[in-house]
Order: structure tokens, then sequence, then C-alpha cells
């Protein structure tokens, strides 16, 4: 399990996260929901190490250290490799330098997303280079996956095509948490919810009991948030 | 150790196109200053002997042998010849930024997973720290390489009653840029290099600084470069410069040395403190 005690992360004077706190298990799919400026990147970056910031975050108990590297990938909005690099150059990379890097489930990823390996990273689109990155993360056999806006100015059906892993064995056993603002896209594949407002966690819902419960989808437990 | 090489061949490849034109660019004009120079020369001993009706005996005997370095002193010439080397140390020095710069700035975000490696973060410091290094020391081999090749060229252009080869060691002690660049004695050697490194760790504990504070860490380099500045100042306090110093010469080239490794081990600690624990993305 993630957990995320207290986070605190000023830039300059303006105070971004106040205190968040959150968990995200193994086997469940935790969305970061807030409007633009509410810190969810902020949040998954400095899960990942990526920005130094006030409070705790424990990963299955224990504090991030290089090695756990192997155990959570973060899938930035943007590429990963160099631009003059080839797909192909990009999974050696891989192979390189993660020993859980899982060569076979590269290969098919790559036939499902339809990439081919002698493309330059260069040349791809914004929806395929989402797909290579999402193929990058998915491909390492890790227990816990961050994922920063998936869907982020990519066409329909790469969105569709992008949303099927969420439903597929890919994604099983393993913990993720995404944030994005195309929720209509993920509303009934993901677990959790936390939605962020004013640096805090506004709210933490699972979204079956929500919807049994209260007899309301993500977006209107989002719009009596932030449309009061 | 593995991810350290790993990075390194990472790093190397990512500047290998345009260090590698550099090169040939490089040993091409210096080789065609070294042509155009001999040619030169050869013209001018023409001319001399044509005019005062001169044997080539008595043009030596008038004006010695032609060396290697006189073929690259003529002014077009030298431009040519040592522009290459400048033209190598201005790129080394602009990539030495670009090296960090390039994972934030470029069309994608690299540092993403460089710094997510599952890997010790100083890997990535020193991977970058020696390709700089590597690219610069490959650049002085070139150097010494090229003389041979110089040598041949100039032998086969002008007479052998004119011409007198001249050994790789005479020719880069000749007060030039090479003599800075291969420093004839090793003690030099050390020193000098001493300072580039040290130079390059100052340089990219700034650079460090700015991508960790951002518009914060502007301030806090040029309280760094003060303190700098200040520890510089202190073998000029003891009279580096001056024959009545209170100091032995001993003394402060020791002091100098420690000064060195007090910086450069400082400012290494430092960046990768900032790497670490306080790097931004």
């Amino acid at each position: 399990m993630i957990q995320v005690n207290q986070m605190v992360k000023n830039y300059g004077f303006k105070k971004v996260l106040n205190g968040v706190s959150f968990t995200a298990a193994r086997g469940e799919i935790t969305c970061l929901i807030g409007i633009n400026g509410a810190g969810k990147s902020t949040v998954l970056k400095s899960i990942m190490g990526l920005t130094p910031y006030k409070g705790e975050v424990l990963i299955d108990n224990v504090s991030l250290t290089p090695v756990m590297y192997e155990k959570i990938t973060f899938i930035p909005d943007s590429l990963t490799m160099p631009s003059n690099m080839r797909i192909a150059d990009c999974l050696s990379l891989m192979t390189d330098f993660y020993r859980n890097w899982n060569a076979e489930r590269a290969k098919e990823l790559l036939k499902f997303f339809q990439l081919s390996s002698s493309d330059r990273v260069s040349s791809l689109s914004k929806g395929m280079a989402a797909k290579l990155n999402l193929l990058l993360g998915l491909a390492l056999d890790c227990d816990y996956i961050l994922m920063d806006e998936p869907f982020s100015g990519i066409d329909m059906f790469s969105r569709e095509q992008i949303a099927d892993v969420f439903t597929s064995e890919l994604i099983e056993d393993r913990g993720v948490i995404i944030t994005t603002h195309e929720i209509n896209d993920i509303e009934y594949l993901i677990d959790k919810a936390v939605l962020l407002q004013h640096g805090k966690v506004e709210r933490e819902f699972y979204c079956e009991e929500v919807r049994e419960q209260e007899g309301k989808s993500i977006t209107d437990v989002m719009r009596g948030v932030y449309i009061k | 150790m593995r991810a350290f090489v790993k990075l390194l061949n990472f790093e190397m490849n990512r500047f290998a196109k345009i260090y590698i034109g550099l090169m040939v660019l490089t040993a091409a004009l210096q080789l065609a200053a070294v042509a155009i120079g001999a040619n030169h020369l050869l013209d001018s001993a023409n001319e001399a002997m044509r005019v005062n009706q001169w044997t080539l005996e008595q043009y030596h005997n008038v004006t010695g042998y032609i060396q290697l370095n006189s073929t690259v002193y003529d002014h077009y010439n030298k431009l040519l010849y040592f522009g290459p080397i400048f033209l190598s140390i201005t790129v080394l020095l602009i990539y030495s930024c670009f090296i960090w710069y390039r994972d934030w700035r470029g069309k994608n975000t690299v540092v993403y997973r460089l710094l997510t490696l599952p890997s010790n973060r100083a890997n990535l410091y020193f991977a970058k720290l020696v390709t700089i290094l590597l690219f610069a020391f490959g650049f002085v081999a070139l150097q010494i390489v090229l003389v041979p090749l110089e040598n041949l060229i100039a032998q086969s252009i002008l007479p052998a009653e004119l011409y007198r080869n001249i050994s790789v060691f005479d020719y880069l002690k000749h007060p030039t840029v090479l003599k800075v660049l291969i420093p004839p004695y090793f003690s030099e050697f050390v020193l000098y290099y001493g300072l580039v490194i040290t130079g390059l760790i100052v340089l990219f504990t700034a650079i460090l600084m700015e991508r960790s504070y951002r518009l914060k860490g502007i301030g806090f380099i040029v309280l760094y470069f003060a303190v700098l500045a200040g520890l510089a100042s202190i073998p000029y306090l003891m009279g580096y410069s001056r024959y009545d110093s209170y100091f032995y010469p001993g003394e402060i080239i020791g002091t100098c040395l420690g000064l060195i490794v007090i910086i450069a081990g400082g400012s290494l600690w430092y960046s990768l403190y900032l790497l670490r624990k306080k790097i931004s993305v």
C-alpha cells in the first residue's frame, strides 16, 4: 500500500499541498481528481521523489529508496526517452537498467498499441507517444504504477485503447494512482477517488460505495465539491 | 558500477555525433592549415632563392630549418589551426551546462527516467562528469595523434634540405594553447586538470542549485561564488605573486592544493545531496 501522510509542498510563497493524506492499495485504481493547479501532478512527483516535500510517503511501510524504483514506476504526461532514439533503443535501455523488465510483455504491448520498434521517438504523434510511455511503465513487473494525465490531448481511439488497458490483466494485482481531467473515460474503471481542493483532500471515497449508497456518480460528487 | 557504466554509455551516445563531427572538423582544418602553411613557406623560399639567386643550401644557411610550428604561425593559418581548438573548448563548455539542462528542457523530459532509475543518483552525476572529461581527454589525444600526421604532410611538401622533423614532445612545448592543453610536466598536468575537474564540479553544483531551488537558487549561486572567491583569494593573501612573501612557495602551493581538494570535495558532496534530496522536476 502507498500511504501519503500530511504532504506539504510550497512553490515560492504559494502553498500547493497543505497536509494531503490518503492511501492507495494494491489491486485498486485510485484516481486523484482536482481542478487545474490543485497539485495532482505534484503529489505523484513527490511520491516518486522527483520534488522535495514535507510529510511522509510509505510504500509497503518503507520510505522510498532508489532500489524501490523497481517496485513503483511513474508514467508522466511527457515522453521520458531522448527524441533521437528509436523505440527499439528505448526498450533495450529499459532491459539494461531494470531487472524486472518484461521483454515478452513489451513485445505484446508493441503489437497491441500498433507501435513499430524501428520508429524514432521524435516521429511519434502525441497519441503514439502516450502509448509508448504507457508501454514503458506497464512492461515493468512492478507493484505500483503512477500515471499523470494519460489521456491528455490524444484522440478518441487512442483513449479507448489506453482505457482498455485498465480492464486488462496488465493492471490486475497492481496498485495504480492516476490523475486525469477526462474522468468520463475511466469513471467506471476506477475503484477509489481522492478529490483535492485548496491543497487538501476534500473527499476520499470508494466509487462503488458512493454509487450504491448515495446513488451518485463520480461526476456528481465532483459537482458537489467543486461547484458550490 | 554496472549502472554507472551503462549511464556513461548512454550519456556519451547522446553527444557522440556532434563530438565526432567536431573531431573530424578539427582534424581536417588543422591538417589543411599545415598543408597551406607548408606551401606558403615553400613559395617564400622559392621566391627568395629566385630574387637573391641563392641555391637551396644558401637559403638554408640564411633561414635555418623549417619546423612544423613555423607552418602554423602565419596569421590566417593560426586561425585555421587554433580556431578549431577554441571552438571545441567552447562547445565542450556549453555542453557542460547543456548536459543537465537538456534533460529538463528538451522536447521530452528525460530527467523523469534518469531520476527514477533503480540505482544511486550519484551514478548519474558521475556519468555526466566523466562524459565531459572523456570528451576533453579524447580531444587532447586527437591533438597528440595529429602531430605526426602534420609532420608527414609538411615533410611531403617541403624539400628534405629545408625541413626538419620535430618530436611530439618538443612541438607541444612551444608556447601555444597546446602547452596548456597538454602540459609537458606531470606536476603541471595534475594541477591544470585538477583545476579543470574542480571547475566542472563547481559548474555542476551551480546548475544543480538552480535546478533544485530555481529562482531562489540563483541567489544561492551568487552566495556560493562569493564563498569560492573568498577561498580562492587565500593564496594571494599569502603572497602567491610576491617575492617577499612571509610563506615558503611550498606552503603556498600546499595551500592551493588543499583549497582545490576542499572546494572540489565540498561541492561534490553538496551536489550529490541536492541530487538525492532537493532536485525538482
